[in-house]
């Protein structure tokens, strides 16, 4: 399956250049040390706050990594391959996306877990934390290869690329972060939550790769 | 009529008689509103002369939305048929929204204040039109960021179709997560317990008022951007003979 | 809610909203003549230029 292949070159690509894993799980782990320094260290607070900076944190790892998800293949023709391969580019779109996201996004719901658990969340809330990030981050890798489809490349690519991918993320933000504050109060609206976050990514692997396909397209003319 | 109108001489004449008369229906009923609103009508049973905000905030929420509605719907039409006038529709509708989005913020914190004792809170409703603000952000960054002014406009188009199909889940998720917080508890409500008649005459003539403005708005900065692409279409013809 | 509010009471609220209103309103409608000043000066140009 050809769209097989291309997902494996992505994960193969993604997991050797430019820090592969180790980069997005690095910033991730810097962010989340700094912001109890910023916030104050009262284990209320960090609780209380806990599920959303970390879910918050995701977001901006997952931008990290935006403007090197196009920017290249526009230029040294990889793009122009892809779609001469008689493949629907949404195809080799969403291959692509996912490829990189395997291979460089899956350290994070662990990382996800222990920084819950440092901030102060019981074990359980905080593999519930995780495991809505896992639900999450292809809907956010997804979202975030669709700003870049647009803006990179363009002057203050990467500012435009996050001011777009914002307000996208914003359903998955609400519904991540509150099934970790709701798993953390023992409410049982945490699985209804998570089960959104799971829908808002399948709702976003089946639409998404239109509108990068759609971008790509604009950029290749 | 969209396609009758995408003939741009068609659109000019359209323009020809459109634009003064939406300016001056707007500058009509905006008097109208002001007046029935500031001065021929009682204060508010609980909210005092405060409730007169309402009549500012309320047009502005509803432009907010509107106008990227508007915006969405010409960059479909730019995106599938390609007339030029739908992407000139587009950009001219970005700022114009992008303002009464913000001017929606701010009357809407500055009638918060005495009624609620806040400035802000994170209701729905608010953070909803403050979303708002963000999208219409984004697409005029977009199309300032790409030089290709063709890329540009395609890519921009994409950005508000995908910003359409996403306002609704947005919308859903912003409301769930305020009925996790608030319970329906303080409850934000732009018209309180109950509008009343005396109220409702200039809210609706400020609404109308308020639409007409912005319609003249949007054609005037239609009419002064299809100027200014045919002085850049000379430019480019004069610069390639030289 | 914080109770009835006096009629009179927090006017300078409503006279900020309106003003604000106003400055925004005329701001945009400044900056749309500005622009449409600027196009016709520039499409008058190019077409004095053309026609010479």
């Amino acid at each position: 399956m050809r769209a097989g292949r291309i997902f494996l070159r992505e994960a193969r690509l993604g997991f050797a250049g430019g820090g592969g894993p180790a980069a997005p799980a690095a910033f991730f782990l810097a962010c989340l040390t700094l912001a109890p320094l910023a916030i104050g260290q009262s284990p209320e607070t960090l609780q209380a706050a806990g599920p959303g900076i970390i879910c918050f944190v995701t977001l901006l790892a997952v931008l990290q990594g935006a403007e090197r998800l196009f920017g290249e293949d526009v230029t040294d023709g990889t793009l122009e391959a892809y779609a001469l391969s008689g493949m629907p580019l949404s195809i080799v779109a969403l291959a692509k996306v996912l490829g990189v996201a395997a291979a460089t996004m899956w350290p994070l719901p662990l990382v996800a877990w222990g920084a819950g658990i440092a901030y102060g969340l019981p074990a359980e809330a905080a593999g519930i934390l995780a495991l809505s990030l896992t639900a999450a981050i292809p809907g956010l890798c997804l979202i975030t290869a669709m700003a870049a489809a647009l803006a990179a490349g363009a002057r203050r690519g990467g500012l435009v690329i996050a001011l777009i991918a914002a307000p996208l993320a914003i359903p998955l933000m609400v519904f991540t972060a509150s099934a970790g504050r709701a798993s953390l109060a023992g409410d049982p609206a945490a699985s209804a939550n998570l089960m959104l976050s799971c829908a808002s990514s399948l709702f976003l692997v089946a639409l998404a790769p239109f509108a990068i396909a759609a971008a790509l397209r604009a950029r290749l003319e | 009529m969209i396609s009758y109108l995408a003939n741009p001489k068609r659109f000019e004449a359209f323009a020809r008689i459109a634009i003064p008369v939406c300016g001056g229906l707007a500058l009509l009923l905006i008097a109208a509103g002001l007046w029935f609103g500031l001065l021929d009508s009682p204060p508010d049973r609980y909210q005092g002369d405060t409730i007169r905000i309402m009549y500012v905030h309320v047009p502005a929420a509803w432009l907010g939305l509107g106008l990227y509605l508007a915006m969405a719907v010409a960059s479909f039409v730019y995106f599938i048929w390609r007339h030029n006038l739908a992407d000139v529709a587009a950009t001219a509708l970005a700022p114009v929204g992008a303002v009464f989005a913000a001017i929606c913020l701010v009357t809407g914190a500055i009638w918060g204040k005495p009624t609620w004792t806040v400035w802000w809170v994170w209701d729905a409703r608010l953070t909803s039109m403050l979303i708002q603000f963000l999208l219409f952000l984004g697409y005029i960054a977009l199309r300032a960021a790409i030089e290709d002014e063709r890329l540009a406009a395609r890519s921009a188009a994409i950005l508000a179709m995908v910003g359409l199909v996403n306002l609704p889940i947005v919308r859903f998720s912003v409301e769930w997560w305020d009925g996790l917080l608030h319970q329906g508890a303080t409850v934000f409500r732009a018209d309180g317990p109950a509008i009343h008649g005396s109220q409702l005459l200039p809210l609706m003539i400020m609404v109308f008022g308020f639409t007409f403005l912005a319609g003249w708005m949007v054609l005037y900065r239609m009419r002064s951007a299809i100027m200014s692409r045919k002085a850049g279409n000379l430019q480019r013809i004069r610069e390639a003979k030289a | 809610m914080t109770g009835v509010i006096e009629p009179g009471e927090y006017l300078e609220f409503v006279w900020a909203a309106y003003g604000l209103t106003v400055l925004g309103v005329g701001g945009l409608i400044a900056f749309i003549l500005a622009e449409r000043a600027l196009a016709s000066r520039h499409l008058k140009r190019e077409e004095d230029e053309a026609d010479k």
